[in-house]
């Protein structure tokens, strides 16, 4: 029985995703629950289960394509059946366009939290989460390309950058006529010799480049910015592009203000020992955290804001997001209800949003709703830094590491573990001294830890 | 214009010459009463007598020797090596003193001498009387080479080479001299050291000289008609001196360059235009550069290995649409 497979909408907003990849091959069994594809929102990159059992039979949506929520991407039945014509392949959302999200846009007041923060991934590691459709100007990988020597020379004489060319001769050298071919195809594209000049100099494809001067004519400023001449060129994840535009977004447009507070832990590192020792929770300095947040949100209710544009939303429950550094990239999943929680059941819940983070197994609903993010670089010696606002919360936590340090306290020098907290906040929905106070509250509570158990 | 054959058009170079000037005269192994092996002398023994036209001993050393010394003395004699393989005899005459006589006097003598000899395969006459030697000579200064494929190229030329005060080694082609062509009534010269381009291009340039010259011409001709490739055919016609600017220009044109001769590749005398392009067109260059030559092998008298030996008009064209890129 033929059975289709559609673009399953996995949150409140979800209206489309890219194929990120196929799991599963034409033709492949699939068992109900197997994963046939992995996907990816403007949000996270999920996977997707077989509802369904029998063999995979077709598959519409290739890698890469953005498909709007179901629509069929696939369908399963028996092997050999016929393939009714009612169902056709989908129309790809926007088949050339890479993914884009769609949510800066919109003021929402439940947004995602995909990604806040300062860049969390402190080295390079192989990129995880496949490919979107290749950038038009992406360059090939560095290896040896052959030319004659005519074809160099009468390169170098039009002012055209080998690393444009295909070649077409033998062992793929490039000879003239592919040189020749290139500059026909090069007359229909209107150029300044500016930057006609700079793309030679850069080897930046003009065939490629997307003119912005008067009738698209291809202007300096469109092949200065288009190609670094040295290093590798790595094509966007969908997730690296979501960073990108929803980071763009929250530094260009929410007017950020900082406060900086050292915070003394010398009551909380022990107060911290005892309940790990005694209990079979490991309770982190992230959840004790949490619940000083939550304490604090009580104590001033009118942090817990969203900006609406036209509005600002009072928000009566505590939601904060942790932000967990990925391969490439990191995802800001969302602790729900944090004011009814206790440590253990916060430290418990955390450890399974970050594993399932990391293992890729989030759903929307997990990252979706935060008021408030906590981003920890402790464990990298950090001792502060300055985190921006994940966009549709009122602040963001950066919280450095925990040191001793040397500070006067009665008027005498005394050693003591500290730990430096900066608070960035959107300052269209809260202000300075709601912020201090705020942070005043977790100083507090933190010298005093018994709290957190009430 | 009358079409007259490639040995008639020696005959008539040298009655012409040996009228023209009583110090020309000629000598060599059974070009007198006989003709010569090929016919290329033949009625100029009755028409000038034994004085003029002479036979000699079997002897390559004394007939390059004569001819050099006569040459010195103020003759101007046309000699022949009845084949180019017996040439090694004739060495030490041609390389050491002939060629070398000139300079080594100052200039106080001149050694306007030719040394008529053919070379070539196919006549089944196997490796000691079907060689292409003509590299050998180029690798002497002093000594000119000169290598016509056609009647009117052979009367120019050789009647130009008895005119110059150098020695030239004047390399004919054994499979040729019934080979007809149109030669002007009127006298003519052929200049030396002036390339022939026999059929313009844009594809390709090929150059050759001798007989190859000949089959290049007949492969291009055929790659036009069944492929679409135009290619530029030069035949060179003279060795030493060369006209390389001629071959640089075309290359220069077509971006690629195929060589076809004879004679065996390895040390092969076209070797010496790969590298001169190589020196002054080497931008121009669109594909590496073909030598379509001789196997590196003694020619065999099988009539099959030795067709196989030599480029035929099938391989040179396979040869010439790998360079194009076909």
């Amino acid at each position: 029985m033929i059975s289709k497979v559609t673009m399953p909408k996995l949150g409140q907003t979800m209206e489309k995703a890219v194929v990120e990849k196929w799991v599963k091959s034409e033709g492949d069994e699939v068992a109900k629950g197997d994963i046939l594809l992995e996907i990816t929102t403007d949000k996270a990159t999920l996977e997707v289960e077989s509802y369904h059992e029998g063999t995979l039979l077709k598959i519409f949506a290739e890698e890469g394509t953005e498909v709007p929520v179901n629509h069929v991407i696939a369908v399963v039945g028996d092997p050999g059946e016929e393939i009714p014509d009612d169902i056709a392949a989908p129309p790809p959302a926007s088949a050339e366009e890479a993914p884009k999200p769609s949510a800066p846009a919109r003021p929402a007041p439940a947004p995602s939290a995909a990604a806040p923060a300062p860049s969390a991934t402190p080295t390079a590691a192989p990129v995880a989460v496949a490919a979107a459709p290749a950038p038009p100007d992406v360059v090939a990988p560095p290896e040896r390309v052959f030319s004659s020597p005519r074809a160099r020379r009468r390169a170098k004489e039009e002012k055209i950058a080998l690393d444009c060319l295909v070649g077409s001769g033998p062992n793929g050298r490039i000879i003239e006529r592919d040189v020749t071919a290139y500059l026909e195809r090069l007359d229909a594209v209107q150029v300044t010799p500016t930057a006609r000049v700079i793309a030679f100099q850069r080897g930046v494809d003009l065939l490629k480049t997307k003119g912005s001067g008067p009738n698209g004519r291809i202007v300096k400023d469109d092949v200065a910015d288009a190609v670094p001449a040295r290093g590798l060129r790595e094509q966007l994840t969908p997730m690296r592009r979501v960073i990108a535009d929803r980071l763009t977004h929250s530094f260009r447009d929410i007017p950020h203000f900082y406060l900086m507070m050292d915070m003394d832990m010398a009551a909380v590192v022990p107060f911290r020992k005892t309940l790990n020792d005694e209990g079979d929770v490991r309770v982190s300095f992230n959840d004790i955290l949490m619940r000083a947040c939550a304490l604090a949100y009580e104590d001033v209710p009118e942090m817990n804001a969203a900006w609406l544009g036209d509005s600002i939303l009072i928000r009566p429950d505590v939601n904060i997001g942790l932000a967990v550094s990925l391969d490439k990239g990191l995802i800001v999943p969302v602790v729900k209800d944090v004011q009814t929680k206790t440590l253990q059941q916060l430290a418990l819940e955390s450890a399974d949003l970050v594993q399932r983070a990391r293992s890729k197994q989030l759903t929307p609903d997990d990252y979706e709703g935060g008021c408030l993010t906590l981003s920890n670089l402790g464990m990298f010696d950090v001792d502060a830094f300055v985190p921006i606002i994940n966009p549709g919360e009122a602040a963001i936590l950066g919280v450095g590491r925990i040191t001793e340090k040397a500070i006067v306290v009665d008027g005498m020098i005394a050693i003591k573990p500290m730990m430096t907290v900066t608070l960035s906040g959107d300052h269209r929905v809260i202000d300075g001294a709601q912020a201090a106070a705020f942070l005043k509250k977790i100083k507090d509570v933190l010298v005093e830890p018994d709290v957190l158990l009430e | 214009m009358p079409e007259i054959e490639y040995r008639q058009a020696i005959q008539d170079a040298l009655r012409e010459e040996m009228k023209r000037d009583e110090r020309v005269f000629l000598m060599g192994e059974d070009i007198a009463i006989y003709g010569g092996a090929y016919g290329a002398t033949r009625g100029l023994y009755e028409e000038f007598g034994e004085e003029r036209v002479r036979d000699t001993a079997i002897s390559e050393a004394a007939i390059a020797g004569g001819a050099v010394g006569a040459a010195m003395a103020g003759m101007r004699p046309v000699a022949e090596i009845m084949y180019m393989d017996f040439l090694t005899i004739a060495m030490d005459q041609l390389a050491n003193q002939g060629a070398k006589n000139r300079y080594m006097f100052g200039g106080k003598t001149t050694v306007p001498m030719v040394l008529r000899t053919e070379g070539g395969a196919g006549r089944c006459i196997a490796a000691q009387h079907s060689q292409s030697l003509e590299a050998w000579f180029l690798h002497v200064p002093g000594l000119f080479v000169v290598c016509p494929a056609t009647p009117y190229d052979v009367k120019g030329l050789l009647k130009a080479s008895i005119r110059d005060d150098n020695p030239v080694l004047f390399i004919e082609h054994k499979l040729i001299y019934g080979d007809t062509g149109e030669v002007p009534d009127e006298e003519y010269l052929v200049p030396l050291g002036e390339a022939a381009v026999t059929r313009a291009g844009t594809d390709v340039t090929v150059v050759s000289y001798s007989r190859m010259a000949n089959r290049s011409l007949e492969a291009c001709t055929k790659l036009a008609e069944e492929d679409g490739i135009e290619a530029e055919v030069i035949d060179l016609r003279c060795l030493k001196p060369m006209d390389i600017d001629r071959v640089l220009d075309s290359v220069r044109k077509t971006g690629r360059l195929a060589l076809v001769s004879e004679g065996c590749k390895n040390g092969n005398a076209v070797n010496e235009i790969a590298m001169r392009v190589n020196e002054f067109a080497f931008d121009y260059l669109d594909a590496p550069i073909k030598r379509i030559c001789a196997a590196d092998v003694p020619i065999p008298m099988s009539p099959t290995l030795e067709d196989a030996t030599v480029p035929n008009v099938d391989r040179i064209c396979a040869e010439i649409k790998e360079v194009v890129g076909q």
